[in-house]
């Protein structure tokens, strides 16, 4: 877990991600079976990449014996009122409130970058 | 719902112990047992969080009762991560509640320091959601996340919110039972080394082991259990709606005010899960004492100091008692018990006769608050 965002993947797009919806409105980007809200079966779907960051934190003492902070580690809102865990790479720092896309990379974890304007 | 009263604590200072786990308990339990003066139980209760990962160990409800000479009384583990303690005591209540018991032995217990920090962290990282843990997320990690959207949304700096560790290690200078027993000032606080910012390591409650025992009865004693309230979240920080403030202490809460029938205002004493600095200050709103964001204010105006209108962790709180994390949410209501009945050596209220505790079990996923009263 380098603390470089992306590094050996390929370069980031901002296609939409998967995601799990409800009729009721409610979605998540986790593969849960049943909506949280009103216990519906939730349906395969997608979100918009793009939102605001809603809160971050530099992680320094890590969570195994391999992986090494500093790493960033950021709650973004999406657009669609999804929030989205996402890295991002501490050598460009995130402020609570700054525009950024989500992507979803090769190896399963979601990366926020700063949004070019739009 | 029948009466339950607490009959008799226990408890072994916590902090870096070479007994067993199976010894700790045992000390905690003759204490608890001695002073309930009971010596036959209809059930025991046996919490631990993860003696798996911790000790390489399991079938802890037989072995520790086999080890404690209750054999044949029905024993059974309970776990919900960092709540163990306090879900345990809420199993012991509703079976004496019930009637099916008159009595319930309780006993939790957690040796952390036998492992690696990063082994610990680890293991307690395991109560993390898959993909939160995927993405590097520890418990600190979770709590920074809250922290900081806290921070912004009501004001509060670093300076501010150090003065709950400068408070919590002040008031574990005189428990007995406290692993940390001495002073710290705002500075050592705010230049400890980074955990995950804005956490830094005196935001953190330690790696502790320690023991706790307590005997509930359907007879008459000091202190009468008046409310047990429970409530889960969302696993994943990332599928709820609120980063700032826990539904779970806000429904616990609502839960165990209604069962006993008094109002946040009545409360004289209370022991928050400060496993982070912050969250004894989010625990205040969640549970009602104060309005979101008027928990800061409240540290602040020194009202939850131990000479306060509303004191939070006299004892030391889990900062400076320490966070042998199975063993944490009955500590509490142990430490509540000593208060209410007098027996508490540091700072406390002596005027109170409603307690109460709130424990936060993983990221506030399974939450308890629990109401204890003094009886004249």
């Amino acid at each position: 877990m380098s603390g470089r965002v992306g590094t050996g993947y390929p370069p980031s797009d901002q296609s939409p991600l998967p995601i799990f919806k409800c009729a009721c409105g409610y979605g998540t980007l986790l593969d849960r079976p049943y909506c949280p809200k009103c216990h519906d079966a939730l349906q395969h779907g997608f979100t918009g990449p793009f939102g605001v960051v809603l809160s971050w934190t530099i992680v320094h003492v890590a969570a195994t014996e391999e992986a090494h902070g500093p790493y960033g580690l950021a709650m973004v809102g999406l657009e669609s009122g999804i929030n989205a865990m996402a890295r991002f790479d501490v050598g460009d720092p995130l402020e609570i409130g700054d525009h950024v896309f989500v992507t979803l990379e090769e190896n399963k974890m979601r990366y926020a970058r700063k949004a070019p304007s739009r | 719902m029948n009466k339950v009263w607490i009959a008799g604590v226990g408890m072994t200072a916590f902090g870096r112990r070479s007994d067993s786990l199976a010894d700790m308990i045992l000390e905690a339990a003759r204490n608890a047992v001695e002073s309930a003066g009971y010596d036959e139980f209809d059930a025991v209760y046996v919490g631990a969080m993860h003696p798996e990962g911790f000790l390489d160990t399991s079938n802890l409800a037989s072995v520790i009762t086999d080890y404690l000479g209750f054999v044949p009384a029905p024993a059974m583990r309970v776990e919900s991560a960092s709540s163990t303690g306090a879900a345990l005591f809420a199993a012991g209540f509703h079976a004496v509640a019930s009637g099916d018991c008159n009595r319930v032995l309780i006993v939790a217990g957690e040796v952390m320091t036998r492992v690696p920090t990063w082994r610990a962290t680890e293991l307690m990282a395991q109560v993390v959601d898959a993909d939160e843990r995927l993405h590097g997320a520890t418990m600190p990690a979770l709590a920074a996340l809250a922290t900081r959207r806290y921070m912004v949304e009501y004001g509060l700096n670093s300076e501010e919110l150090a003065l709950v560790a400068v408070k919590n290690h002040r008031n574990g200078v005189k428990n007995p039972y406290a692993q940390f027993r001495r002073e710290i000032s705002v500075d050592d606080v705010i230049s400890s080394r980074m955990v995950s910012d804005p956490l830094r390591l005196y935001d953190c409650s330690p790696i502790s082991d320690g023991a706790a025992a307590l005997v509930l009865s359907a007879s008459p004693s000091g202190v009468r259990v008046l409310g047990v309230g429970q409530a889960t979240d969302l696993v994943a920080v990332q599928m709820r709606n609120n980063l700032t403030h826990f539904n779970s202490t806000r429904i616990a809460a609502r839960k165990a005010f209604k069962m006993a029938g008094i109002t946040p205002a009545e409360i004289g004493t209370a022991e928050i899960h400060d496993a982070f600095t912050s969250f004894e200050i989010i625990g205040s709103e969640d549970i009602g004492f104060f309005p979101a964001g008027g928990g800061r204010t409240a540290l602040l105006d020194g009202i939850t100091q131990p000479d306060g209108k509303l004191p939070v962790n006299a004892s030391g709180g889990l900062k400076s008692r320490g966070h042998p994390v199975g063993t944490s949410g009955l500590a509490q209501i142990i430490e509540i018990t000593l208060q209410l009945t007098g027996r508490a050596e540091y700072d406390h209220p002596s005027d109170a006769r409603f307690g109460l505790t709130q424990s936060v079990g993983g990221l506030a996923t399974n939450n308890l608050v629990t109401i204890m009263r003094a009886e004249e």
